[in-house]
């Protein structure tokens, strides 16, 4: 007799996210999936407005990541008015987007994985959060807040709001930055980084002891990654050009600029495949097709494309990094350390851009009608790489809009990850009788397992932030088998 | 109350945070909400409007005399008559495997946790009517806006 434990999610409109787990007749696992369940229609919400609202509009859609939106939504508008925009914003739009870098993977690795870390797959969920974290190491628990502050605080400083500052615009930026803030910056660089080495030291040491199996585990597959990268490959989160390389570090197509990216190019790079079971869209690459061409955006990709960081310090992380992984890392689990890695990085970027004279100059944004009538505007996110395409009338309406967000297009790997996961923990074999139990250890693992990918799923109403977890085992003709939710 | 409390009351902001997303509808009420009394300019009381709660906001809570949440709820969460105020308690309403913002309660426990002090916080919720996207409340909604004021106005009376 199949026992179903159901939870029902108290949520504001249909925002969970659901895991399908699928068995054979003799009880293997098939396959995995990731669903999440949500409304629809943000692009025909846009229809109609003003391309220069854009940048407003979209930094509202997420409270978690509102600067990447910001950035590429401004980035599609330089674009469509076909200017360069001066040397000062774009330094300052690199400051912002590596504060945003700073302030979400600290929200990542410091509140939402440390406590998996630190107190074990097969503890108690009830303990196995901030709180657990607290009691365990109030330290590493106080320093990601502090870290968390000081992203928030550059992101502030530059943009006059915390959360949504609708600064950066079509044609540059709208106010340059103060050398008070700019001395305020450098006065807490040193407190960030030893903070960053501080947590690196400690999630290296637990690499190689506690966790070193789920390195194993946790998504370790060959696949497409793809990611920005600067001047001579060096590690790049703003301009650069586009590069998708393979699990060889072989580069899978000519790299494309990121800034005047055309259409056609991003048309002819990605398609986005859709299932009916999630609002997330696969995108992938278009020649190969939907399985093979799948790829991974993100920390991890981003520091398997490059060649180097640039930067001394994480320079070091970075060898050490294709050390413990090879040239390019598989591991889906090492996005944490990648993580880390990209703070790091993103400091001694902050560091050298105050030295910068140029910094400071008032000179902050260029003027100009629409001259072109579609865009595409691409940076990095913390999650990855980001995508706007617009198209608009000779008055600069919008007539269509499409995003390529980077939880999108880790989708595939998510699934791919939560399946290994799956076919690790729930035993079949001749000795499976009976459906299995969805074990406490399965469900901490699955849940791990899609943090690594740290996915945005509440660019919606904050409720629908509110992700319970729902797992599902799902028989070979469709039966749902067992279920079990966990808020 | 004793002299000494009231003297740290006074050397102690009030907190208003208002959260929510203003391109859903009634999910950004607590943002207008917070919006409108940040004109109020009132001596003593921070307000922040925010889209989430974040665990940086601990060390500002545990530096508040008091903290007023304010937030958007469907209507199971807020009965007739379309709003409520009420005292929060101090304990944390568990884990969000997926979640990336904090609950108050896990913030006031964050706040004590890590900071020493948990102050005594309270939570206004208006009534969601729609959360479609849009930037506009729905009528339903912003009719509840003198009241939820009224609200807060003697909330802050009560400093």
């Amino acid at each position: 007799m199949t026992r179903t434990i159901l939870i029902d999610p108290v949520t504001r409109i249909e925002g969970h996210a659901k895991i399908s787990i699928h068995l054979d007749a003799g009880g293997a696992v098939t396959g995995a999936h990731f669903h999440v369940g949500e409304f629809r229609g943000f692009e025909a919400f846009c229809v109609g407005r003003p391309f220069s609202e854009m940048a407003a509009i979209t930094a509202r859609i997420c409270g978690i990541c509102p600067v990447s939106h910001l950035l590429a939504a401004a980035k599609t508008g330089d674009q469509l008015l076909v200017v360069t925009i001066p040397p000062a914003a774009e330094r300052l739009r690199r400051l912002m987007n590596l504060a945003q870098i700073i302030q979400s993977h600290a929200l990542s690795f410091f509140h939402l994985s440390s406590p998996d870390f630190l107190l074990g797959w097969d503890s108690d969920p009830a303990q196995r959060n901030v709180f657990g974290l607290i009691a365990a190491d109030p330290e590493l628990a106080r320093g990601g807040i502090r870290l968390r502050q000081f992203g928030q605080a550059v992101i502030e400083r530059l943009g006059g709001r915390k959360i949504h500052p609708a600064w950066a615009v079509p044609g540059g930026v709208r106010s340059p930055l103060q050398p008070d803030d700019r001395d305020w910056i450098r006065s807490r660089l040193a407190e960030a980084v030893a903070t960053t080495r501080g947590a690196l030291d400690l999630f290296k040491r637990l690499l190689d002891g506690p966790l070193a199996a789920e390195a194993a585990v946790f998504g370790d597959f060959p696949s497409l990654f793809m990611g920005l990268v600067g001047p001579d490959g060096r590690w790049e989160h703003y301009g650069g050009h586009l590069r998708l390389i393979d699990s060889t570090g072989a580069l899978v197509t000519a790299e494309l600029p990121a800034d005047g990216l055309s259409a056609e190019q991003l048309g002819g790079l990605l398609a986005e495949a859709v299932d009916p079971s999630t609002y997330l869209k696969f995108p992938y690459y278009k020649p190969l097709g939907p399985e093979a061409g799948s790829y991974r955006v993100g920390p991890l990709a981003r520091l398997n494309v490059c060649e180097r960081i640039g930067h001394e310090q994480a320079d070091r992380e970075l060898l050490e990094l294709r050390q413990r992984g090879g040239r390019v890392v598989t591991s889906s689990f090492l996005y944490h350390l990648a993580r880390l890695i990209e703070i790091l990085a993103a400091l001694e970027a902050i560091e050298a851009l105050l030295d910068d004279p140029a910094l400071c100059d008032t000179h902050v944004r260029a003027h100009a009608a629409v001259n072109a009538r579609e865009a595409v505007g691409v940076s990095e996110a913390p999650r990855g790489t980001l995508f706007h395409h617009y198209r608009v009338d000779s008055d600069g309406l919008i007539e269509a809009v499409n995003l390529i967000i980077a939880t999108g297009q880790n989708n595939r790997a998510m699934n791919r990850t939560i399946t290994q996961i799956a076919r690790q923990y729930i035993q079949a074999g001749p000795a499976f009788a009976g459906v299995p139990e969805i074990a406490e250890g399965l469900l901490n693992r699955v849940e791990a397992g899609i943090r690594c990918f740290d996915p945005c799923l509440s660019c919606s109403t904050h409720a629908a932030g509110q992700m319970p977890l729902h797992v599902q085992l799902i028989g070979p003709e469709g039966e749902l088998l067992r279920e079990r939710w966990r808020d | 109350m004793s002299p000494p409390a009231r003297q740290q009351r006074q050397r102690r902001p009030d907190l208003l945070i208002g959260w929510g997303n203003s391109l859903r509808q009634d999910d950004g009420v607590g943002l207008a909400i917070a919006e409108q009394v940040q004109g109020w300019n009132r001596p003593g009381l921070k307000v922040l409007a925010i889209p989430q709660l974040t665990p940086e906001l601990a060390p500002q809570l545990a530096d508040a005399a008091r903290v007023l949440f304010v937030d958007a709820a469907l209507a199971a969460g807020c009965p007739a008559p379309g709003w409520t105020l009420e005292q929060l308690p101090r304990r944390s309403p568990g884990p969000q495997p997926l979640s990336h913002h904090a609950s108050p309660g896990a913030l006031l426990q964050l706040a004590g946790s890590l900071y020493g002090r948990t102050p005594p916080a309270w939570q206004l919720l208006v009534r969601a009517h729609s959360c479609e996207l849009g930037t506009e409340l729905t009528a339903a909604t912003a009719a509840l806006l003198p009241e939820a004021l009224a609200a807060v106005g003697r909330w802050c009376g009560d400093a």
